[in-house]
């Protein structure tokens, strides 16, 4: 009965984490959190996507984690706006962040903006610590997988 | 030619295939470019703006927009404004630092749909509210009272109140009863002398025994003669009597017509408040309309920093040395389209620039500008500045030679007066600084024709014809406002020589309307009070005539009795001892 129950959420994770190594799905859960933390709707965002895209990792453990990340970042979004905030106003890059904006498709950026500056460098902040949590939470999940799927299958010339 | 039919066959698809990924990127670009007019448009006038079709030439740089309609912001189902075609030709560079910069563009067939006055329930910005706000409930006041008091007179006017009549009617009703007593008093004597007649000729026939009635006769004759002079006496003191009410009803005649005079006397009319009882009504639609499209214009344009949106997170960081600037500028912009002045449809042509979403960022004030290409001048002259400390709206309309339909002035149910089709010259200066609202709206109308009515109560008081004759020499109104006050609470001064000549005109026809009326009532009660004095004059003659000879008749019979009676003989020597006659009753 609790084997059924759970059988569904165990092929998603077996789908979601198999074929692939423990680096790349703490990747791909990185760079969706931080895609899922920034504000869509420019460059950034879009550049990260991209990104996301073009490297070996994990694209569905990234998805769900950008999804995840999206409806958290309504509570994140106060401390993002402080961090970009802090980071924006820095006197000492002005004359930077000026040339940056002014620059072709510069102010598609939007990094003028205290959330997406914010979020970005939370995003970055988050990485290193999520990307080793998340690469040791997989591997204790591949290992219960493999156990589980080794438990479960016909062995050849015997009984299940 | 086998080698260029196989090269045919593997250009052709791919050329196909070309043809329909550029088709359909052409409707792709179509939808996306409707998508960002319309949310550019949503950014820059703040309602919703939908185009029927769209297209992109990226070659041109031009995006065409078909059937375009502006909403109402009270009410986004119904359209305010509509075009036929609009052509925008964008700025490629500004284009990659995310400000869209029309440097160009071109309106055709611009049609005004709807009023910007007009409210819903659920319009709740810009609202509008009714004129009647604006001036005083009670400037027309003193109008209404005198209009009242107009009626008030006319109704009190009668000749039943006239004093003389009612003395004349007095003597009439006293007649009868005095007629019955002189009667009474003449039948009785007439009687008396008939008794007395009779009673003397029965006592004639025994004098002996009847001595002692001859005795009290002569007393008794003294007597009737006397009341048949008292009774004549009588009848001329009555003569005297009437004679003297006679004069006093003349006198009280003279009175009736005095009184009668300050009676219909009325206080001069306030002409600002007949002004403003006449044209409240009328003004209070354009008035409501004018403040519409002025709060529309603060509507779109808000004098302080535009509301972020929603959804908006964070904020945006101005860095040192960015200048800031508009995300949609429009620099410039043809129109040509049509509007309804008066009764005339007007082609106008004119010129829209440095429009943009966020006006305090870009340099220049909005400025409109539309000139009338027709026979009728009119010009249009619009700036919506949001550059310095105060935001400034300004609006400037002149017209001259608009043909201006047929109005309604006054009030339907009491006093009303219609103006004929007329030529006219409008001309309007507003200006809104910050919250504060101030300016002139004159309009001055030639060719008037002004036609009064009187409703209601009013309907009574035959003064219509009179009034009209002498408002047939005004034909020429001109009417000057002058607003004040916010937006949110607007209130204006009102002029026009419309109240003073229809005052005038009032004054002058109740003038003549009272002076014949009272010249016919005057005459009424004349002619009444003459006709029941000749009647009374004529009964009273013939009743001296008739009484006269009855009397005089009863005095002939008193003074035959009287000179019938001879003084009582005494028996002399000669007659003692005469036999008694042979059939004397005591023989």
């Amino acid at each position: 009965m609790l084997s059924s129950t759970i059988a569904p959420f165990r092929k998603t994770v077996r789908a979601l984490l198999a074929f692939n190594s423990l680096g790349q799905l703490a990747a791909g859960f990185v760079l969706g959190m931080i895609v899922g933390l920034v504000p869509k709707g420019n460059l950034i965002a879009l550049s990260l996507c991209v990104l996301l895209f073009s490297l070996r990792c994990n694209k569905g453990l990234a998805l769900v984690a950008a999804v995840l990340f999206s409806c958290i970042a309504t509570w994140t979004d106060p401390i993002a706006h402080k961090i970009g905030l802090a980071a924006l106003g820095a006197e000492s890059m002005q004359a930077a962040y000026a040339s940056v904006i002014n620059l072709p498709l510069g102010p598609w950026l939007e990094f003028n903006n205290t959330v997406v500056t914010g979020s970005l460098l939370l995003g970055l902040y988050l990485c290193y610590p999520v990307y080793w949590s998340v690469r040791a939470m997989c591997g204790l999940l591949q290992n219960l997988t493999r156990s589980s799927w080794h438990r479960t299958a016909p062995q050849p010339g015997g009984a299940a | 030619m086998r080698r260029l039919s196989f090269q045919w066959q593997l250009v052709a698809p791919r050329l196909l295939a070309v043809i329909v990924v550029v088709l359909a990127a052409q409707y792709l670009l179509g939808l996306v470019a409707r998508r960002i007019v319309a949310r550019s448009g949503e950014a820059v006038l703040a309602v919703k703006v939908e185009a029927e079709a769209a297209r992109l030439s990226l070659l041109d740089r031009q995006v065409l927009l078909d059937n375009v309609r502006i909403a109402h912001p009270c009410r986004p189902n119904e359209k305010l404004l509509e075009a036929d075609r609009c052509e925008l030709d964008f700025s490629i560079p500004p284009l990659l630092r995310k400000h869209a910069v029309i440097e160009s563009g071109r309106i055709t067939g611009l049609r005004f749909v709807a009023k910007a006055s007009e409210t819903t329930t659920d319009c709740t910005e810009p609202q509008s509210s009714p004129t009647h706000n604006w001036l005083t409930n009670d400037c027309d006041q003193s109008a209404r009272e005198w209009l009242a008091n107009l009626n008030q007179k006319f109704e009190q006017l009668s000749v039943e109140q006239f004093e003389s009549l009612q003395r004349s009617e007095a003597l009439a009703a006293r007649w009868p009863g005095e007629r019955a007593a002189l009667n009474e008093r003449a039948d009785q004597l007439i009687h008396r002398a008939a008794e007395l007649h009779q009673a003397t000729d029965a006592a004639e026939a025994n004098r002996i025994r009847h001595a002692q009635f001859f005795g009290a006769l002569p007393a008794e004759l003294a007597g009737l003669e006397r009341e048949f002079d008292q009774f004549g006496a009588e009848t001329e003191k009555l003569s005297a009597a009437w004679e003297a009410e006679r004069r006093a009803i003349v006198a009280a005649r003279q009175r009736d017509e005095r009184t009668l005079r300050e009676r219909l006397a009325l206080e001069p009319i306030d002409a600002d408040s007949l002004t403003a009882y006449l044209l409240r009504n009328q003004l209070a639609g354009p008035l409501d309309e004018l403040i519409g499209w002025l709060r529309l214009a603060r509507h779109a344009v808000p004098a302080g920093p535009k509301a972020q949106p929603r959804h908006k997170r964070g904020e945006d960081i101005l860095f040192t040395g960015c200048g800031p600037a508009p995300n949609v500028l429009l620099r410039e912009m043809q129109l040509q389209g049509t509007a309804r002045v008066g009764e005339q449809s007007v082609e106008l042509r004119g010129m829209l620039t440095d429009v943009s979403d966020m006006p305090s960022r870009h340099g220049a004030p909005m400025r409109l500008r539309l000139t009338s290409a027709g026979s009728v001048p009119v010009e249009v002259r619009a700036t919506i500045e949001r550059t310095g400390a105060a935001a400034r709206d300004e609006l400037l309309i002149d017209c001259h030679g608009v043909a201006l339909p047929k109005m309604r002035l006054g009030r339907p149910d009491e006093f009303e007066m219609t103006l004929t089709t007329s030529i006219g010259s409008l001309s309007i200066s507003v200006a809104v600084e910050s919250e504060k609202l101030s300016g002139d709206i004159q309009l001055v109308q030639k060719q008037v024709g002004i036609t009064p009515f009187f409703h209601g109560e009013l309907a009574e008081v035959p003064l219509a014809a009179p009034l009209q004759a002498t408002l047939g020499n005004v034909n020429s109104v001109a009417t000057r406002l002058t607003l004040e006050g916010t937006l949110d609470e607007p209130s204006c001064t009102l002029w026009s020589n419309l109240g003073p000549a229809v005052a005038e005109a009032l004054e002058r026809a109740w003038q003549r309307t009272g002076d014949e009326q009272a010249q016919a009532l005057l005459v009424n009660a004349r002619r009444a009070v003459d006709e029941q004095l000749a009647d009374r004059e004529r009964q009273l003659a013939a009743e001296r005539t008739k009484l006269a000879a009855q009397l005089t008749s009863a005095l002939r019979q008193v003074e035959n009795i009287a000179s019938r009676q001879t003084p009582p003989e005494r028996i002399s020597v000669d007659q003692l001892g005469r036999r008694l006659p042979e059939n004397s009753l005591f023989r």
